[in-house]
């Protein structure tokens, strides 16, 4: 988000939000919780993770949501016996939804329309990922697939498949996933790729610190759930900052959506996070891996599709 | 040499006559399986069999002779065969459309990706050939809508709705009764892909399902590939009653070149050909070694009927009699059959059946009609009719389940 990043407002210039009584003339330093407020406010999280809702009831329109969120992953998964047909489901599911409500959501391909969507004030919807199963082995699927607007591949094993696979998504642009992966795919997956990983459902914890370090070597984010407790949810981010770098952490989803990111940005703050770090953190590192993405595809287009 | 002003026109002028023809107004091609042909010749290796080279002999298809049989826009085959089921086909079918995308990239100053009728008309102005896709055989969405809008979003622009075999929804001209024509999620399919914009091909499908799809769409049909009935009794093609439906329905009729469904005496020499291999205990789509030699000892003692320009003129003649001028067309199936007729060998032969439409006394806007204007205004009209359905309808997510359980 250059252009987000680029006019954000000075924190300490950026009024207290709605709602709250006017500061006074000499306004004391803002406590941690308004600071947080307010960077959310300017800088819209990119959540990693979001699901279809059961059923597409009208009722239900638009699915609820944090109130911080620019842009979401909308997750294509499917079980292995559902094949191809199971997630041209879910895609076609997912633009039925950003459909019914064009005053919400807004599909978005690419990291400029990604933007433009929040611009218009709308959150932007991105397809993926896909699950590594609904790909059944062939390149053309895969191919297919990012025909049909899916920018993310999750790849969870590394299988016989997934050299190709892999150097076929720097190809033509779609990020790499390795949400579920163990450090082993993990390290297999990033000897492979050209183009920093993302994990749209990153769990920290299961990867040792030299992997958390290779994923900082790569420009991987690590997309991590926020849930009701935020010290707890900072102490994973704090060890992604420390082990892989300012530039891996990303949020994932929120299980408390009522109560939001501020808590966990406020927490943040409190342990000497700094500003930029937190726009890292709330859509920058998502935005910029996905950027990268397209650039590589961009210069290895010039290059002979796979077979 | 010094013609007579009063000579006719000799055979060679009027071949020059179709050249000239073809330049204004080319050829739209309703089938062509090459496609599947290198998929089943070099699994999709385009450097081993490369169409920008000569490729006589291997495929009936390559540019120079799309070029030369004046070609200005072709519905490439997706087809997959009904021996692939569920997910199965539809992966196959997604690598069909992905090799089109690379035939398209590869050789983009020939083969110009086109999407609607006015992709065609800009292809035709720039000298290229408008590539549409179409898919062969409603086994190809597995029973799934979003499947079908996910192929019109991947570009298919035609679905036959049916191959060989029938499916859980629609009959095939060359299988038992199944459901009767199309059952209430075959008629939702149509619905569908009026919708999307997507053409509902009859070609392949049993006279039931045509006169059931006809009755259900509100879009102009098409037969990508198929000829007269009342000319050569064969199930592949269409009845009177059916072609002449097509003024009201504004749909096109693309006459097919496989001369076993065009030409009775192929028709009634395949039969007997494949009686031969039943009677030796064979299945009559053998190929294995030992039925080609039995079907070539066959050939030997019984030469094949040959059927010629003049044979699909014949039908032509009659299509442009049952439905008229506005709703004929061209759909030779190259690469899709084994045997081609005489002048028509491959796809450098379109000018000579246009020199014996012209022989049979074929007007030049008449012609132009026939192999240009009529395909592209169907696809326009297609066009046209998903732009009100999509502002005023839903996509459907109905299933067979909920509409074809008794």
């Amino acid at each position: 988000m250059a252009e987000l990043l680029d006019d954000h407002p000075t924190l300490s210039t950026v009024p207290a939000a709605a709602g709250e009584p006017d500061p006074p003339e000499s306004p004391p330093p803002l406590d941690e919780t308004a600071r947080a407020r307010a960077l959310l406010a300017a800088q819209p999280v990119t959540e990693g993770h979001a699901e279809l809702p059961g059923s597409l009831d009208p009722e239900d329109l638009p699915p609820v949501r944090a109130a911080e969120a620019g842009a979401q992953l909308w997750s294509l998964h499917t079980e292995s016996d559902e094949g191809v047909v199971g997630t041209l489901r879910r895609i076609d599911s997912v633009r039925a939804l950003v459909a019914a409500c064009p005053e919400d959501l807004r599909l978005a391909y690419t990291t400029s329309e990604l933007a433009h969507a929040r611009n218009c004030g709308r959150v932007a919807a991105l397809l993926g990922p896909v699950s590594w199963t609904a790909l059944g082995g062939s390149a053309a699927t895969l191919r297919a697939y990012h025909a049909l607007g899916v920018r993310a591949v999750n790849l969870p094993r590394f299988d016989r498949f997934a050299r190709d696979a892999v150097r076929e998504m720097n190809r033509i642009g779609l990020a790499v996933d390795l949400s579920g992966a163990d450090q082993d795919t993990v390290r297999r997956a990033l000897a492979v790729t050209r183009a920093p990983a993302l994990l749209t459902r990153a769990a920290p914890e299961a990867l040792p610190d030299d992997v958390l370090g290779l994923l900082g070597e790569n420009g991987a984010v690590l997309m991590v759930t926020v849930t009701d407790d935020p010290a707890a949810v900072a102490d994973v981010l704090d060890r992604v900052r420390t082990e892989a770098g300012p530039h891996c952490a990303g949020v994932s989803h929120t299980t408390a959506p009522a109560l939001g990111y501020v808590p966990l940005f406020a927490e943040l703050l409190r342990r000497g996070w700094t500003a930029q770090e937190l726009v890292g953190l709330a859509h920058a590192n998502a935005t910029r891996a996905l950027r990268e993405t397209e650039f590589l595809s961009r210069a290895n287009r010039i290059r002979p599709a796979a077979a | 040499m010094s013609a007579a002003p009063s000579a006719a026109p000799s055979a060679a002028d009027r071949l020059e006559e179709a050249r000239e023809l073809l330049a204004g107004h080319p050829v739209v091609d309703g089938h062509n399986d090459l496609p599947w042909a290198l998929r089943e010749h070099v699994r999709y290796d385009l450097d081993r069999m490369d169409i920008g080279a000569d490729q006589t002999g291997a495929l009936h298809t390559d540019l120079a002779r799309l070029r030369a049989g004046g070609v200005g826009a072709q519905f490439w085959s997706v087809y997959v065969p009904c021996r692939l089921a569920g997910d199965d086909a539809v992966s196959a079918t997604l690598e069909q459309i992905d090799i089109v995308d690379q035939l398209l990239g590869r050789y983009a100053a020939d083969l110009a990706p086109a999407l609607t009728a006015d992709d065609m008309e800009a292809a035709r102005k720039q000298g290229r050939i408008a590539s549409l896709k179409g898919a062969e055989g409603g086994h190809s969405i597995n029973n799934s809508l979003a499947t079908l809008r996910a192929l019109h979003a991947l570009g298919v622009r035609y679905m036959t709705l049916t191959h060989n075999d029938n499916n859980d929804w629609a009959d095939s001209a060359t299988d038992a009764p199944g459901v009767g024509g199309l059952s209430a999620f075959g008629r939702q399919v149509v619905r569908e892909m009026n919708r999307s914009g997507m053409l509902v091909d009859l070609s392949h499908v049993a006279a039931t399902t045509m006169r059931d799809a006809l009755d259900a769409t509100a879009a102009p049909v098409i037969f990508s590939h198929s000829s007269a009935l009342a000319v050569c009794d064969h199930p592949r093609n269409i009845p009177d009653d059916v072609l002449e439906r097509l003024p009201a329905n504004g749909g096109v009729a693309m006459a097919t070149f496989v001369p076993k469904f065009i030409l009775p005496a192929a028709v009634e020499w395949t039969a007997r050909a494949d009686e031969n291999l039943r009677a030796h205990g064979f299945d009559h789509l053998d190929t294995t070694a030992e039925a080609m030699k039995l079907h070539r000892a066959f050939e030997e003692a019984n030469p094949r009927p040959i059927a010629t320009a003049a044979t699909v003129a014949d039908h032509l003649d009659h299509m442009r009699e049952a439905a008229g001028i506005d709703h004929i067309g061209i759909g030779g199936d190259y690469d899709g059959t084994a045997f081609t007729p005489a002048g028509l060998d491959d796809v450098s032969g379109y000018p000579n059946l246009i020199a014996e439409l012209l022989h049979r006394g074929w007007s030049h806007p008449d012609l132009a009609k026939l192999t240009w204007s009529n395909a592209v205004r169907v696809l326009r009209d297609a066009e046209a009719v998903s732009r009100d359905l999509t502002s005023r309808t839903a996509p459907s997510n109905a299933t067979i389940e909920a509409l074809d359980t008794p």
